[in-house]
């Protein structure tokens, strides 16, 4: 468990170390990233070495009150991700240290490359469902910023900003299913899930949480209809899009749903949900690579066909269909890395990466091509490369899905053999005319193959992917049984994977997806431009994020006016309506009846008197009217703290009243009179707006004076009074003495207060 | 007398409220002034009113009286002092505003600002 604990720790502590320690265009920050990366493949590689432990899990609290701890799974299928997270870590680490030019901001490119490897090295061994979300949200951010490291290029920007609406809007509704899927079976704990899946089928919330999980996926891992924001994320750097959107973070969604199967599989909806959107996807679009003609952008559709292949397989949630898509997802890390960092290395030497203006890269670059080829080979399933096994074992499970979804994977491997021929002979062809050629070349030396620091890494790849074709069982057969042990628990699969199944309707599907997919490159690829169609869900997206924007514009301006009364308006509207609401809502708790006394005349008269101050000040015409009448409502409250047994306070008001009314003068006499447009005549819509928040404001006390839950802490005071201070006026000794803090801090507002002013007045520039 | 209390409360409430819908500065701080004076009372009104008590403990020889609660008056003395500083610097700020804008209507400033 060590050794998971420091692989996951590595990237971090590199990029930190980085951070801190490197200059920003320093050449060394690549190299230093990747001894960072290959130490945590060591480790992980250790880890699955080591092979499973029992339990598989480490428990490190994080925030126990949130249920929130950093615990660690590491089992079959964490350790089949993390091998391919760190694996193709380094390679495309090691790639971009030798492809980023020397003017590029390094450090900061392998910091946040770093910070990906390591959020998602946690996404994979968390065994916590909520710091699962938090690695998987930093995978977002992660990715975020690295599609727009060239934040200078427009597109860079609108491609992260789309890729991050849409993963974080469906992480979000992933972590609403996370709380759900807590809440119900009272843990967080993946391991512990595994055990209450039937507390969860029986609660009400099963269909809303595998929902919402299901967004989340398919977010993450591009599937229809939210496929949109993998190809506008291609705008990252090349070794970016083999890593981040081919290898790895895309395929989240499909660890997620590997790694919830065996909890959400039996739930309704799950399995046909997944299986139609991973095979809608894969058929769509294959489809729609075929008419790319960047060849970043046809990659980017392939791989979000493949997730949707592989998708497809995990959601079945059986165990042949599981070793399907987890062998298919080995064979695509491997020759999906190599085809994006050898489209990098094309874009690098020939400055283009679009089909119709490259030049015959089987004579300018063939050793590129050579790899180019296998790697697309392999994508197409053709023997004895990795895909072919993993293809033929997909078409296999694909026939159990019945007529309508076997024929659908079917026509989407021929798709898929179309674009993949396109990539393996159509480019090496060279589409460009003559005539352009001859323009180009004069202006450029002519492509050719690059340096071997750009070529071993792909190269690598692609033996791997050789690899897996010819000695699969020996290479990836344990990794992959352990993987499907976790992701279908309770499973007896004898796996064994090899190259030669003997005749079977498999291998006849197989034949014909190859045989018909290069007719269809033949016939219709190389005779046709390809166009580049607009998504309609990118028109969409668009719109939405348009009229997003817009409209929250328009709201935000309708009540931010920058008129004090408006604000004052929805202030008190918005607090009536909301206690009103409280009132209708719930049982009102009845008014105590307090010993009543009658008041005596005078008494009525002082406060007859206070009220038609206050209305006076309220009507004043004139502003020393309202001045006078503000100071007559002050003097009159004066005498009532007098008569209701408060002598301190009525002292008080008198004496604050008096300098009150002094200043309002002294101020008076510099403003000008109001005019007559000014005094404008009542506003009944205000006034019903101030007397039923005045109003209610006292009745609210009145209530909350019957209902009173702690006892009073005034005895303390009168009893302690004389004992303690030795005085006998017991407001007085409540400031000077008992709270004589308070009153200090009452004081220096009073300075602060008094220091503003002075300065406001004669400090301020005068106006000229 | 409690309700009597209440009611000269609501009246203050009331018309500080609507002062501070106006759109004339020197208006918006009197409300101001007036939402201070009826919060206080409010608070008063809490404390249980007793005729002809005081909070303060009778001196040897002086007989008894009544004591009423010492603590919101505590308080209500503090917001006195507080509303004043208050009241004090919003009454300078207006002075200044007027002093540099030549206006104190709350609609013609904004629009002045919106303008510059």
């Amino acid at each position: 468990m060590g050794a998971v604990l420091i692989a996951l720790l590595l990237p971090f502590a590199g990029a930190i170390l980085l951070n801190l320690f490197s200059a920003p265009r320093s050449a060394r920050a690549g190299w230093v990233a990747s001894l960072f990366a290959g130490a945590s493949f060591l480790a992980v590689a250790s880890a699955a070495l080591g092979g499973i432990e029992q339990p598989p899990t480490l428990y490190l609290p994080w925030a126990p009150a949130l249920d929130l701890s950093l615990s660690l799974l590491a089992d079959g299928l964490s350790l089949l991700f993390a091998l391919v997270i760190s694996a193709v870590g380094v390679v495309v680490f090691t790639f971009a240290a030798a492809y980023l030019e020397p003017h590029e901001q390094r450090r900061r490119f392998f910091c946040y490359l770093l910070l990906f490897m390591g959020a998602m090295l946690g996404v994979v061994f968390s065994s916590n469902l909520l710091a699962l979300f938090v690695f998987w949200e930093l995978t977002s951010i992660s990715s975020f910023l690295l599609i727009g490291f060239w934040h200078h290029k427009e597109r860079s920007r609108y491609g992260a900003l789309k890729a991050l609406v849409i993963t974080a809007t469906g992480g979000l509704a992933m972590l609403l299913g996370f709380i759900m899927i807590g809440l119900v079976c009272g843990t967080f704990e993946i391991p512990e899930l595994l055990g209450r899946g039937d507390l969860l089928a029986a609660s009400p919330w099963a269909l809303p949480a595998v929902l919402l999980v299901i967004a989340g996926a398919i977010t993450k891992s591009a599937q229809f209809p939210f496929h949109l924001w993998l190809p506008t994320a291609m705008e990252a750097p090349t070794p970016v899009s083999a890593y981040l959107h081919a290898a790895t973070m895309v395929k989240a969604g499909l660890y997620l749903v590997a790694r919830l199967g065996p909890i959400m599989s039996p739930l309704p909806l799950w399995t046909p949900l997944l299986t139609v959107i991973g095979i809608a996807t894969m058929v769509w679009c294959s489809y729609l690579a075929l008419r790319q003609s960047d060849l970043k952008g046809l990659l980017a559709f392939s791989t979000v066909s493949q997730l949707g292949l592989i998708m497809s397989m995990l959601a079945a949630a059986r165990p042949e269909a599981a070793a399907a898509g987890l062998f298919h997802l080995l064979n695509h890390a491997a020759f999906k890395g190599a085809l994006f960092l050898l489209v990098g290395v094309i874009e690098h030497e020939a400055h283009t990466r679009d089909v119709c203006e490259l030049g015959p890269l089987r004579k300018q670059m063939p050793k590129t091509h050579l790899l180019l080829a296998l790697g697309a080979l392999s994508m197409a399933g053709m023997p004895p490369l990795g895909g072919f096994i993993s293809k033929e074992m997909f078409l296999e499970q694909a026939l159990h899905l019945g007529p309508l979804l076997a024929m659908l994977s079917v026509a989407g491997a021929v798709l898929t053999a179309a674009y993949c021929f396109a990539l393996a002979f159509g480019v090496g062809r060279g589409r460009k005319t003559e005539g352009a050629s001859a323009t180009a070349t004069s202006g450029a030396e002519a492509p050719h193959d690059p340096h071997f620091s750009l070529l071993w890494g792909p190269g690598l790849l692609i033996t791997v992917a050789l690899l897996f074709g010819l000695f699969p069982q020996s290479l990836a057969g344990a990794l992959v049984a352990g993987a499907v042990e976790a992701a279908v628990p309770g499973s007896s699969l004898h796996l064994h994977l090899s190259l030669w199944h003997g005749f079977s309707p498999t291998l006849a599907a197989s034949a014909v997806a190859l045989g018909s997919g290069y007719i269809l490159y033949s016939r219709w690829w190389q005779t046709r431009t390809p166009d580049n169609p607009l998504l309609v869900t990118d028109r969409i997206y668009d719109f939405k994020l348009e009229k997003l924007e817009s409209w929250s514009k328009a709201v935000t301006v309708s009540y931010m006016s920058g008129l004090v009364w408006r604000y004052n308006t929805i202030i008190l509207c918005v607090g009536v309506a909301a206690i009103s609401a409280v009132f209708l809502c719930f049982p009102v708790p009845q008014l105590q009846a307090w010993p009543a006394r009658s008041p005596l005349v005078f008494e009525v008269a002082v406060a007859l008197t206070a009220i038609a101050a206050v209305i006076g000040t309220c009507i004043a015409k004139t502003r020393l009217a309202a001045i006078l009448s503000l100071g007559a409502s002050g003097y009159t409250l004066a005498l009532m703290f007098a008569l209701l047994g408060a002598p301190d306070l009525a002292l008080t008001q008198i004496m604050v009243e008096t300098i009150s009314v002094a200043l309002f003068l002294a101020v008076f006499v510099f403003l000008p009179s109001w005019r007559p447009p000014e005094t404008r005549p009542l506003r009944p819509g205000h006034l019903a707006l101030s007397i039923t928040a005045g109003c209610g404001a006292c009745y609210l006390v009145a209530l909350a004076r019957g209902h009173r839950t702690a006892t009073s802490i005034a005895e303390f005071f009168i009893e302690n009074s004389a004992k303690l201070a030795g005085w006998h006026n017991i407001v007085n000794v409540i400031l000077v003495d008992f709270r004589g803090l308070d009153t200090l801090g009452e004081i220096s507002v009073l300075g602060i207060a008094a220091l503003a002013c002075y300065a406001a007045i004669k400090m301020a520039p005068q106006r000229s | 007398m409690e309700l009597l209390v209440l009611a000269v409360s609501a009246a203050f409430l009331s018309g500080g409220l609507y002062l501070m819908l106006d759109r004339t500065l020197l208006r918006v701080v009197i409300g101001i002034g007036l939402l201070s004076n009826g919060t206080n009372l409010l608070l008063l009104s809490t404390s249980g009113l007793t005729p002809g008590g005081a909070p303060i403990l009778a001196a040897a020889g002086h007989g008894e009286t009544a004591i009423v609660d010492p603590l919101p008056q505590a308080l209500i003395l503090t917001a006195i002092v507080i509303g004043f500083g208050v009241t004090a610097l919003l009454l300078t700020l207006a002075y200044r505003t007027y002093q540099s804008q030549g206006s104190e209507d709350l609609g013609e400033l904004h629009g002045r600002l919106a303008d510059e």
